[in-house]
């Protein structure tokens, strides 16, 4: 099978310092688990394949796209990230932080509300909509942001350590929605983890980041 | 609902603003003025050239800081920011200080040789010199704390700059300053107020075709980064947009308190939201609100504007923060 995502010698790191060389091939439909021990740059290596923090060589490809050659807006179509810190923010709704998911597609178009009404549906986020983010339990909260990332569209969703403030019940609940969503709509999930035995129960693959 | 009834607080406020005052003129009167009608006696020059440029003023004065207050929140995701927070009302007073103050110094006084027009033109300078300091300041800082916390030593030194001019200075060109400082919308005149209009018209076009890209904002850069915003571009135009709002307000009228940091807090509170989407107008017609009931206050009580502004916008933000204590967030 064709490669969705294929990193080739990418060499990531600080202030021209390389910590990290790797090179991989990722299928779409999977959910690939990132583990290392603290340090090993799991975080960075997530920031630069979002295009987040400048590579110091290599590739990375998207379906046979370099990320290189394109600009943030679009590569926001292709990657969407869901970070670990909960950023602290009042008064915005679960509805209006699903409808940041249209922004890189610069649409607020019928067929992007279609996608949140079905993003809604999948995720049973209908009793949220209008609750204001700030009062979301943890769980509920990275629901809400993987429903955002749902509804950018993009063929590969990246999550830095997604159930690193959860309780056992929630990382259960989230995990679970995300293997059914690289299975069912056949993206590439890569997250970060520390968690061996929900990486064990939940991924497809593992990515072993050495020191 | 609640922007209706903004609405016709500013309807009613314009009109009062208009009738009230030293002398009270009936509305009958103020409305053949205004439509050209009224005969040529002293209640037409009181209306035209004094009770309608300051009723513009504030109107357009409350808009630009209302704005000016609500990018500089946004951008700093600090409910604390305001205009003043980037130092460009700092350099406004300092500029104007340097005008003001400058006779014990170069031995001849800029105010009392060119006029008022070098109060506005050393307020501009100021204000725009400081405006360019942010600007390369924030081409090379990678959060925004840093260039808060340079915002607020600009500030400071241009403070101690200041300090040094008020203490050599004479009496009266200090009683000048302090008085400016004190802020004002009755001294504008219609260039002035043409100028302030455009501005704070101007600057609501890239606020709305941002207010997506505003709100993504509040989520963080990382967050506003991987959904494509180009945070470094996005944060210089929240610099120059809200620079020119603050410092073309602050060179006409003085620095205006309060109203900046207030008006957003009012919106939110208001509409239940930090939506920038919904805010929009909000934020315009509340800034248009605050601006004249401040006004109208300061007017008819014979105490000055900061006063005003100072004294109700004070207790409103401490019991925002209050109601909200419970919320972590901080916008």
């Amino acid at each position: 099978m064709k490669a969705m995502l294929e990193i080739t010698n990418l060499k990531v790191g600080f202030d021209q310092r390389v910590l990290i060389n790797v090179s991989k091939k990722f299928e779409a439909g999977k959910i690939v688990a990132l583990i290392g021990r603290n340090g090993t740059g799991k975080s960075s290596l997530i920031r630069t394949i979002a295009g987040l923090q400048k590579e110091l060589g290599g590739r990375i490809e998207i379906n046979g796209t370099s990320l290189s050659q394109l600009q943030p807006i679009e590569i926001a179509k292709l990657i969407s990230v869901v970070f670990t810190q909960r950023p602290v923010v009042n008064g915005i709704n679960v509805i209006t932080l699903l409808e940041m998911g249209t922004y890189p597609h610069q649409k607020e178009s019928a067929t992007f509300q279609e996608k949140i009404k079905q993003v809604v549906g999948e995720l049973q986020l209908e009793n949220l909509l209008y609750k204001s983010i700030e009062s979301l339990s943890d769980g509920e909260f990275q629901k809400a942001m993987i429903g955002r990332a749902l509804v950018q569209q993009t063929s590969v969703i990246l999550l830095d350590e997604p159930t690193a403030f959860l309780d056992y019940v929630a990382k259960e609940e989230v995990m679970g929605l995300l293997r059914d969503i690289a299975h069912s709509s056949n993206k590439l999930i890569l997250f970060s983890s520390h968690d061996l035995t929900l990486v064990e129960k939940y991924a497809d693959e593992k990515w072993i980041l050495d020191e | 609902m609640a922007l209706t009834a903004i609405m016709l607080t500013i309807c009613v406020l314009i009109i009062f603003q208009l009738i009230f005052g030293s002398i009270t003129i009936p509305f009958s009167d103020v409305f053949s003025i205004l439509t050209g009608h009224g005969d040529e006696g002293p209640n037409r020059v009181i209306v035209l050239e004094s009770r309608l440029p300051r009723t513009l003023s504030s109107i357009f004065g409350g808009i630009a800081l209302a704005l000016s207050g609500w990018l500089m929140q946004t951008l700093f995701r600090n409910p604390l920011a305001g205009p003043s927070i980037l130092g460009i009302t700092s350099g406004a007073s300092l500029g104007v200080a340097i005008v003001v103050l400058s006779g014990s110094f170069f031995g001849f006084n800029l105010a009392s040789t060119f006029g008022s027009l070098s109060i506005v033109g050393g307020a501009l300078i100021g204000a725009s010199s400081i405006l360019f300091i942010m600007l390369f300041a924030a081409g090379r800082m990678k959060d925004q704390i840093t260039l808060l916390i340079i915002g607020i030593m600009v500030g400071h030194f241009t403070g101690a700059v200041e300090s040094i001019l008020q203490y050599k200075t004479s009496e009266s060109s200090l009683r000048s300053f302090i008085i400016w400082g004190m802020g004002s919308f009755a001294d504008t005149n219609y260039t002035e107020i043409i100028i302030l209009s455009i501005v704070a018209t101007a600057a609501t076009v890239p606020i709305y075709f941002k207010r997506n890209a505003l709100n993504i904002m509040l989520l963080g850069d990382d967050y506003a980064q991987s959904m494509g915003i180009r945070v470094k571009k996005l944060r210089i135009l929240l610099i120059i947009l809200s620079g020119l709002l603050a410092g073309v307000v602050t060179a006409f009228c003085g620095p205006v308190a309060f109203v900046g940091l207030v008006v957003p807090h009012i919106a939110r509170m208001l509409f239940h939201t930090a939506d920038h989407r919904k805010l929009f107008l909000p934020i315009i017609f509340l800034g248009a609100m605050v601006g004249l009931s401040c006004d109208f206050i300061s007017r008819i009580a014979e105490i000055p504007l900061n006063a005003i502004t100072s004294a109700l916008g004070a207790p409103v933000v401490i019991w925002i923060l209050l109601r909200n204590s419970k919320s972590k967030a901080i916008i």
